[in-house]
């Protein structure tokens, strides 16, 4: 088998473009580029202006001059820092929440706790931001591929401050962290799931990228995560078992007590859904209870951190029908192109979003 | 990569020249037809131009470009039906566009038909590994995980791969003998 497929490996090598190809689409490519574009105009200006501002601001790592740029900006663009706060891809005022609000409280974070938990945090609201558009049929394959690039830079931020807790003898921390991550990860990709599959049956192919793409940083947190679990030791292992069943229990009562609340408004798929990750946690809970009384409490605190990511999800598919509840089948159709439905049209004003650029698109840039 | 700098679209021309022919590989053998994948090309390249003037951020070009190659080409595979690998040998697969050796032609399909039966993490890796030619350090990469973990994959998928031709022995002929 090896043989046959490096025979295959080696053919396939000719695989390409033929000259005549690659240069008619090089041809196409270059008057595309070449195109006039509307211009960004004075929002594009202005915030490039506070990127490169807070770009210099995190270079400088000047604790005064970092204070005095962050007062100016709360100062001046408080209003559009929070009307930015609900932008995503594609909107204007993106650019000022990935480069200005997220980068001034980067600049904030000191240690590498703090910054490992912001860092989660920006993954999250990368993957917010996937069920945003998700819902309401926006998640584009460009824009995907966009969030995708960012969600891997985050974890990757995450993953790299993880390792200097652990370095500091912090190991549960970073195990916490990691699986907080790590659970967020989860719930979101379940969320972007389901949200893209209401559209028309099925996920479109923006969802499936960015579940993808999830599903591959999922599997490098857990075993990160997982090491760390096996390294909580010495004499307070108890203690971090114990604390890590408590706050299991106390998170699984309090999403036990939501899902009451909000079953009469949720679809019953949810529900099986939310009954199911409900239902895992209590069995975690259960297996990490008998490991503590056979004093295992390594076992135990991996499966306290195991119900408590259930709950976590558990938690987000609830937030996530609260927030986007499914719409009657004649007003749940796919967004056409040039038009919009009520939720992305709500969402766009809720963004305070600015006219979008003219002149996008493969106007005149015709196929053979 | 600011857009508006003629150097910059300078640069973005550079990117296509040197990544053309590989992310042309990447579509082809996700959709097995030459045009579609030449389009899928296009349209990778202009969205993605597209995005800069917007104002979007790219940290790596190469894996930008390949995620939406990838994210197009699901896309697109929704919108026509699967090849099969009946399909594919009716169409007449040709990756290379110079009609090789028939045997070989038909060798080739059956192990992409094959591939296109296993898990989709096994199914990217090979594609990446023995379509692509691209080694584990490249792929780890692309696919947003370890070399090690990689490495691990590719074999593991290798040997779902010879499972699946154990199982559907009539399907893929003489593919592994």
């Amino acid at each position: 088998m090896e043989e046959l497929l490096n025979s295959i490996a080696e053919r396939s090598k000719r695989v390409g473009l033929t000259e005549a190809e690659r240069e008619v689409l090089r041809v196409r490519l270059v008057e595309y580029a070449a195109r006039p574009r509307a211009a960004g105009g004075f929002v594009a200006f202005w915030v490039g202006s506070w990127a490169r501002a807070a770009f210099a601001l995190r270079a400088s790592a000047r604790p005064v001059l970092a204070t005095a740029v962050i007062i100016a900006v709360l100062g001046s663009g408080a209003g559009v820092s929070y009307a930015a706060e609900g932008a995503v891809p594609g909107d204007a005022l993106y650019g000022f929440k990935l480069d200005v609000n997220e980068e001034v409280i980067l600049a904030l974070t000191v240690t590498p706790e703090a910054k490992a938990r912001w860092e989660t945090r920006r993954a999250e609201r990368r993957l917010e931001e996937a069920e945003a558009l998700a819902s309401s049929g926006e998640l584009d394959v460009i824009k995907a591929a966009a969030l995708e690039d960012k969600i891997r830079f985050h974890a990757a931020n995450v993953e790299k401050n993880l390792a200097e807790i652990g370095k500091g003898g912090r190991v549960r921390v970073a195990a916490e962290i990691g699986s907080e991550l790590e659970g967020a990860l989860q719930g979101h990709a379940a969320v972007i799931g389901r949200l893209s599959e209401r559209q028309d049956g099925r996920r479109n192919a923006g969802a499936e990228g960015v579940i993808g793409a999830v599903e591959n940083q999922i599997s490098r947190t857990a075993a990160r995560r997982s090491d760390s679990e096996r390294a909580v030791a010495g004499p307070d292992n108890r203690q971090a078992a114990e604390a890590s069943l408590a706050e299991a229990g106390k998170k699984l009562a309090a999403v036990e007590g939501e899902l009451d609340e909000a079953r009469p408004r949720l679809p019953t798929e949810s529900i099986d859904q939310v009954g199911v990750l409900v239902g895992r946690a209590r069995t975690a809970i259960e297996a990490g209870r008998s490991s503590l009384a056979e004093e295992k409490f390594n076992e135990a605190f991996s499966a306290f951190q195991e119900a408590a990511r259930c709950v976590q999800q558990a938690k987000m598919l609830i937030n996530a029908e609260k927030k986007w509840p499914a719409r009657s089948p004649g007003r749940d159709r796919p967004r056409t192109k040039g038009g919009g439905d009520g939720a992305a049209n709500d969402r766009r004003q809720k963004n305070g979003e600015q006219q979008r650029s003219a002149g996008r698109g493969p106007v005149g840039f015709g196929r053979d | 990569m600011d857009p508006t700098n003629g150097d910059k679209q300078a640069q973005f021309i550079r990117a296509y020249e040197e990544l053309a022919d590989a992310i042309f590989r990447h579509c082809y053998f996700r959709v097995y037809d030459r045009e579609r994948a030449r389009d899928l090309v296009q349209d990778c390249f202009t969205k993605t131009w597209d995005y800069l003037c917007r104002g979007g951020e790219i940290g790596n070009i190469k894996a930008f470009l390949y995620r939406t190659a990838t994210n197009l080409a699901i896309d697109n595979g929704r919108r026509r039906q699967t090849d099969s690998l009946e399909a594919l040998l009716e169409q007449g697969f040709d990756p290379t566009g110079s009609s090789g050796s028939a045997e070989k032609l038909a060798e080739t399909a059956r192990v992409a038909a094959a591939i296109d039966h296993l898990k989709p993490a096994f199914r990217e890796v090979l594609k990446y590994r023995f379509f692509e030619g691209l080694g584990p350090q490249e792929i780890a990469r692309l696919v947003g995980a370890s070399e090690n973990a990689v490495s691990v994959r590719i074999n593991r998928a290798v040997a779902a791969l010879k499972k699946e031709f154990t199982i559907d022995k009539t399907r893929y002929g003489r593919a592994v003998e």
